[in-house]
């Protein structure tokens, strides 16, 4: 019996194609959003010495937040936290499949029900942080 | 290593005029005779109403008889045709050579499988993924002859019907990283159509079914790329019952884990 060629995948295999590297991207935003979620935990612990006059631990961190350094991250993690949302929510109708009896609820009104839902959230959280 | 073409080279065509001939890098392996794989190219004529398929049969009855490759319908049916066009999986029956002008296109058989000839490659991998997913009606009520047919209406069938069209070209196996990587994976086509009985109101394979399609190597290991569906020439979207058998899977956990009847059932 003849031997069959094996073709392996090269190391660096989703650099090889466009839809490769949009996707590499999408989960690496992931990373980003979780270094959010350290940042937002270190701000609580942070926080808890807030009130106590005689330390200085909040007002030192409240001014590290206005570093160069503390910007440029979270410059970067707005961006990221922005594609993070936006491609997930395009891909939503693929999990979420509905039917209006024999006919699909079309993939727009899924996504576009999804940046609503969003851009509500976001108005009540701007009005009970401002208001 | 690449043979010269039996045909002299084509000449450069005049910018908005089609070209006499076009030439295919055709991906050669011929195990008998020869250790590695090679390219061979071929000059074909340029004909507008040509596939790459018509220029491989050409290539077959005119120039080299002996290059292998699959195919049956000609009409986007059979499946039997799927190979990588300039890098993409596509059914050469309905891949026009206009679309790759001015040429060469690169004809290699489809990736992620092993090449057992040329452009055949060794499928024997994806008919255990079909069998292993239970790609079939499993009765939900067993009916003799006279009991009549199995009913169901038509916003029923719309559930599933999109998964059905499925037709086996393994387009979307040579489309996905995951499987690519790593072969243990079910893939896209099995798992649609596990999805696509499951979805079905006649039929309760359901949890024989989950055995394989929520295992680890099942809709789990997939990391929702969405290539499968890109590629899929019959707009099948495995990506979507892939990621409709995660959400299901965490239902039926969810229900497992709070109900108790429902856990000692499915340990049972
Ligand atoms: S030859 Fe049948 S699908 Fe292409």
């Amino acid at each position: 019996m003849a031997k069959d060629w094996i073709r392996p995948m090269p190391r660096a295999w989703w650099l090889t194609r466009r839809t490769w590297r949009v996707f590499m991207l999408r989960e690496l935003t992931s990373a980003f959003v979780a270094a959010y979620a350290a940042f937002l935990l270190l701000l609580l612990l942070r926080a808890r010495e807030a009130g106590d006059p005689a330390s200085t631990v909040w007002t030192g961190f409240v001014e590290c937040l206005s570093s160069p350094w503390s910007l440029a991250f979270h410059g970067a993690v707005l961006a990221m936290a922005l594609l993070h949302t936006a491609t997930w929510f395009v891909a939503a109708p693929k999990a979420l499949r509905l039917f209006r009896g024999e006919e699909p609820v079309p993939e727009r009104i899924v996504v576009g029900a999804h940046f609503a839902a969003w851009f509500g959230a976001s108005l009540l959280v701007a009005w009970l942080v401002l208001g | 290593m690449e043979s010269s073409s039996p045909v002299a080279a084509a000449a450069p065509a005049p910018a908005g005029a089609a070209p006499p001939t076009i030439v295919l890098e055709v991906f050669r392996y011929l195990p008998d005779s020869e250790d590695a794989p090679r390219y061979e190219r071929f000059t074909v004529p340029y004909r507008h109403d040509w596939v790459v398929l018509d220029a491989l049969n050409h290539i077959k009855d005119r120039l080299d008889e002996s290059l292998a490759f699959r195919w049956s319908c000609r009409m986007g049916v059979c499946g039997s045709c799927g190979m990588m066009v300039n890098g993409a999986p596509v059914l050469t029956c309905g891949a026009f050579l206009r679309d790759y002008l001015p040429g060469p296109v690169r004809v290699e058989p489809l990736t992620h499988f092993p090449v057992s000839r040329d452009l055949i490659i060794n499928m024997e991998d994806f008919i255990h993924k079909m069998e292993a997913a239970r790609t079939w009606l499993i009765p939900k009520e067993p009916r003799r002859l006279e009991e009549g047919e199995y009913r169901q209406t038509p916003a029923q069938l719309a559930q599933y019907k999109q998964f059905t069209l499925c037709i086996n070209c393994m387009c979307c196996y040579a489309a996905c990283p995951v499987y690519g990587l790593d072969s243990t994976f079910v893939g896209p086509a099995a798992l649609a159509l596990g999805q696509r009985y499951n979805l079905d109101s006649r039929d309760g394979g359901q949890a024989e079914r989950a055995e394989v399609l929520q295992s680890d190597h099942g809709v789990w290991h997939c990391t929702f790329v969405g290539d499968c569906s890109r590629a899929c020439p019959k707009g099948v979207d495995p990506a979507g019952a892939i990621q409709m058998g995660k959400v299901q899977g965490t239902v039926e956990y969810m229900k497992a884990l709070l109900l108790p009847g429902r856990r000692a059932r499915a340990q049972g």
